[in-house]
């Protein structure tokens, strides 16, 4: 990990700062370093952050009020399936591994907190909220290790543990390929919830392949069937329908969606959208 | 008759159907994400090819089986014999018959009755009718069409040859019918109902030229005014037998009888004729396994 990832900061639309002080700025008034407003001094202001050039100028007590600076609760919920198993320039779970540890490291070096879920057909592991370097190394390693063949993703179930587990507001960048049945709604009530969608080239845009047989990495089922221009053509259907509806959902609840593809540059990409 | 030659062979059909259910074929397989999520609900299952490789084993199980079609009245012309019937057709036979049931009928009316179920029996043989009164005619030649017969046999009335009794004129002229045959076993079967006094032929010619040949010469006596010994006589120097009957019962006994020992005679099984028919589905078989190879490897990788 020699990119620089300093540059990677992560942001957040909603208020979903803990009450301790950090690197970002909250609307939350208090002590800090970015400018807000100045206002004139009511009873009860504190008389330490009255503004002693404005009141000089304007001949009344005007108080210099600042942003306050909180941390950040990020949290990182990927949903390593079976079929994160799959990829033709590089497997999605490789290319999950990678986004979490960008955003890991993003975040420990801003000094916020981190942890990290680790979902499949149930909850896998999960990590206390950490600030340590390890701690993202531990995650990475379960990730490394995890055999994901054979485990259906379970989005419902994996939505009421987050909120189970979740207490506090928090940042929480979930992981997937998005495929099946997402609705993180409720999810979204609570957290600023962003979607970042693991795809690769071939699996959106598969070519015919003919007469074999394909194995499902989730429920191990097979078909054995001819994979000519129809059956490509029922396929891109039904995935551009599953798609329409989840970003329908994610629309609908302010849910921000990225969608990185294995062949692409994951680091740029998350620049990109981050910026 | 359709039937299979080894109907058991069809039990086969089990072994695929088992061997499709527990040992499927492994052929290449690559891991695909969502396939059930995605594919096995919007694909409709072109079930054409299962339907080749179905068809294409079921018929070629059938095609083993080897269908065929027997034909058991196909007769060998080997087995078969000549029969002539010699009929009275004099005013002998005029003469009322009571039976059991009380109904009266004449004689020639009972013969040709009974002779008409006798040709029902016949299956393999050729068949020919020599009516006699005064001359003997030959109503018709040998032949195998027995439906043809009995219309002829039909036809025949009283006195249509003539009003007297020419039996040794009659058996002269069916010993000729048959010497052109080249048939083995040839059968003569007089039913007279009178005595000879019209033929031209003398009672020591006829028995000589009889005893000559190898045919069989059944005599029947019907009613009661021919002579029961010079019939005997005949038939000992045709080497056959000599009948009598008073009524209609004893006459179609008689009759059953000479169909009994006639075909006792008769040494050889009933011969079946084979239609196979195996290469109708074992040319469907090969159509539909070809498809099936065709479009499995045209349509695969």
């Amino acid at each position: 990990m020699h990119l620089d990832t300093k540059k990677l900061l992560l942001k957040t639309q909603k208020q979903v700062y803990s009450e301790r002080l950090g690197n970002h700025i909250s609307k939350f008034y208090g002590e800090g370093f970015e400018f807000s407003e100045l206002r004139e001094y009511e009873y009860g202001d504190d008389v330490r952050r009255i503004d002693w050039k404005t009141t000089a100028k304007i001949g009344k007590p005007y108080v210099k009020l600042y942003f306050e600076e909180r941390e950040l609760n990020v949290v990182i919920a990927t949903m390593m399936g079976g079929s994160s198993y799959f990829g033709t320039f590089r497997q999605k779970c490789d290319v999950m591994r990678e986004i979490t540890a960008l955003i890991g490291i993003s975040a420990i070096s801003e000094n916020d907190r981190f942890s990290h879920f680790l979902f499949a057909d149930k909850l896998i592991e999960w990590s206390k909220p950490s600030k340590q370097r390890f701690s993202l190394y531990q995650a990475l390693e379960q990730m490394n290790s995890f055999e994901m063949l054979g485990k259906v993703s379970n989005y419902p179930g994996m939505v009421q543990t987050l909120w189970t587990y979740l207490n506090k507001k928090a940042l929480l960048y979930i992981i997937s390929d998005g495929i099946g049945d997402i609705d993180l709604g409720r999810l979204s009530k609570k957290h600023d919830v962003v979607l970042i969608i693991v795809r690769d080239r071939f699996e959106e845009d598969p070519q015919e392949l003919g007469f074999l047989r394909l194995v499902d990495m989730e429920s191990t089922q097979s078909y054995l069937g001819n994979m000519d221009n129809d059956a490509v053509y029922n396929y891109k259907k039904a995935l551009a329908m599953n798609d329409a509806k989840l970003i329908a959902n994610c629309k609908k609840y302010g849910i921000r969606i990225l969608k990185v593809y294995t062949h692409e540059n994951i680091y740029l990409k998350l620049l990109q959208s981050m910026r | 008759m359709f039937s299979f030659e080894y109907p058991w062979a069809l039990a086969l059909i089990f072994i695929f159907i088992i061997c499709d259910i527990w040992c499927k074929e492994r052929n290449d397989a690559i891991f695909f994400p969502h396939v059930s999520f995605l594919f096995l609900k919007k694909s409709n299952k072109t079930p054409i090819l299962n339907i080749f490789k179905w068809v294409g084993i079921s018929s070629a199980i059938i095609a083993l089986a080897s269908p065929v079609i027997t034909d058991h009245q196909n007769f060998d012309i080997k087995d078969s014999k000549d029969i002539v019937f010699v009929l009275d057709a004099g005013e002998s036979m005029r003469e009322n018959v009571i039976d059991a049931f009380g109904s009266k009928q004449n004689r020639f009316e009972i013969a040709k009755k009974t002779i008409n179920d006798f040709i029902s029996k016949r299956t393999n043989d050729r068949m020919g009718l020599v009516v006699f009164g005064d001359t003997a005619l030959i109503a018709s030649p040998l032949t195998f069409d027995a439906e043809l017969l009995k219309s002829i046999l039909n036809l025949q009335e009283i006195g249509e040859a003539g009003q007297k009794t020419a039996i040794n004129d009659a058996i002269m002229q069916s010993y000729g019918m048959l010497s052109r045959s080249d048939t083995k076993s040839k059968i003569v079967i007089l039913l007279t109902g009178g005595i000879d006094n019209q033929s031209e032929v003398s009672k020591d010619e006829l028995l000589s030229i009889i005893s000559k040949y190898k045919n069989t010469l059944y005599t029947i006596g019907f009613g009661n005014k021919y002579d029961a010994a010079y019939l005997q006589e005949l038939a000992k120097a045709g080497h056959g037998m000599a009948f009598e009957a008073r009524n209609k019962l004893m006459l179609s006994k008689i009759y059953s009888e000479i169909n009994k020992k006639e075909t006792k005679m008769l040494d050889t099984k009933p011969k079946k004729h084979y239609v196979y028919l195996y290469l109708y589905p074992l040319f469907i078989s090969w159509l539909s396994l070809l498809f099936w190879i065709y479009f499995r490897n045209v349509k695969g990788i």
